[in-house]
C-alpha cells in the first residue's frame, strides 16, 4: 500500500468528501502529505474498485460533493496495514540499536 | 467588426498536440498566459485564446481514462476545490490552471504512482481503439482482391491512410510506454 492510499483510507474512517480528505491529510501529517488532486482522484478510483471505500451520500451544500467512507474490507486493511508499519518500525528501531 | 474597450477578443492558434509532449504544451500554454493569451477553449487541432493582461498561470493536463466509477462532475469538482479552474477539454482530456502561487499547489500528482496511472488510462484507450484499426491492418487487407471491389483507387487511397494511422498509433503505444516505465521507475518521495 503506497503511502497516499494509506492516509486516504484512514482518513476515512468517518465521512468525507474529496477536498476533505485533502485537507484531513494534511493537517493529521502537519503539512508533509499534501494530496494533489489527481493523486487523490487516481486512489479514490482504486479504493472504489477494490470495495475499499463506498460512497454514502452527497454533501448537502453541494450536490457535486461525494461523501466517501472506508468499507469493512477497508478497516480490515487499516489493521492488517498498521500491524505490518509496526513490525517494520520495531525491525528497524532493534537493528539500528544493535 | 470593431473592438472597442471592454469587448473581448478572442484569438484562435492552430497547433497540434502530442501526448508525449505534455510537458513542452504546457510551457506552451505557460508562455501564451505570459504574453497574455488565456486558453479558453481545446478543439482537434487548435486553442482558441481569450486577450487579457499577461498572467503568470501554471497549466496541467490531465487525462481522465474511461472508468466511469467517478463522475465528469465529480471529477471536475475534485480538481475545483483543488483551486484548478477548467480551462478546457477534449477528447477525455482536461486542461487546468490556476494562478502560480505555493509550488505543492501547483501540482496535479503528488507521486509518481498517480503520475504513472494517467500513461497506463492512456495506454488502455491506445490498445482498445488500436484493436479494430489493426485487425482491419493485418487480416482484412490481405485478403480484398481489388478487381471485385467498385472503386479500387479509393480503396488504395484508404489502404495507405490507414497503414499510416497504425504506424502512428504504434509509435504512439511505444512511446507512451516508455513514459510509464521512466515514470514508475523514478525515485519515490
Amino acid at each position: 500500500m503506497t503511502e497516499v492510499t494509506f492516509y486516504i483510507l484512514i482518513s476515512l474512517v468517518e465521512p468525507l468528501h474529496g477536498y476533505g480528505i485533502i485537507l484531513k491529510v494534511e493537517a493529521m501529517t502537519g503539512g508533509r502529505v499534501k494530496l494533489a488532486a489527481g493523486t487523490l482522484y487516481g486512489a479514490l478510483n482504486n479504493l472504489l474498485n477494490n470495495g475499499l471505500i463506498e460512497r454514502i451520500g452527497v454533501d448537502p451544500e453541494n450536490q457535486r460533493r461525494i461523501i466517501y467512507q472506508v468499507t469493512e474490507l477497508g478497516e480490515y486493511l487499516i489493521d492488517h496495514e498498521i500491524e505490518r508499519l509496526k513490525s517494520m518500525v520495531e525491525d528497524g528501531v532493534r537493528e539500528r540499536r544493535n | 467588426m470593431a473592438f472597442g474597450k471592454g469587448v473581448i477578443k478572442m484569438k484562435k492558434i492552430k497547433k497540434w498536440f502530442w501526448v508525449w509532449n505534455l510537458e513542452k504544451e504546457k510551457a506552451f500554454l505557460e508562455e501564451k498566459a505570459r504574453e497574455g493569451l488565456i486558453l479558453k477553449s481545446v478543439s482537434l487541432g487548435s486553442y482558441t485564446f481569450e486577450e487579457s493582461e499577461p498572467k503568470a498561470l501554471t497549466y496541467q493536463m490531465d487525462f481522465k481514462g474511461l472508468d466511469r466509477k467517478i463522475s465528469e462532475a465529480e471529477y471536475l469538482q475534485i480538481y475545483e476545490d483543488a483551486g484548478w479552474t477548467l480551462a478546457g477539454n477534449l477528447g477525455g482530456w482536461y486542461y487546468f490552471s490556476q494562478e502560480s502561487r505555493d509550488e505543492m499547489d501547483l501540482l496535479i500528482f503528488s507521486d509518481n504512482d498517480s503520475k504513472a496511472a494517467i500513461y497506463k488510462r492512456i495506454l488502455a484507450v491506445l490498445l482498445i481503439t488500436g484493436f479494430p484499426l489493426y485487425y482491419q491492418t493485418i487480416f482484412v487487407f490481405p485478403n480484398l482482391s481489388s478487381e471485385r471491389l467498385a472503386f479500387p483507387s479509393f480503396y488504395f487511397f484508404f489502404r495507405i491512410i490507414l497503414i499510416l494511422i497504425a504506424i502512428l498509433h504504434i509509435s504512439a503505444l511505444v512511446k507512451i510506454f516508455s513514459m510509464y516505465r521512466k515514470t514508475i521507475s523514478g525515485i519515490r518521495e
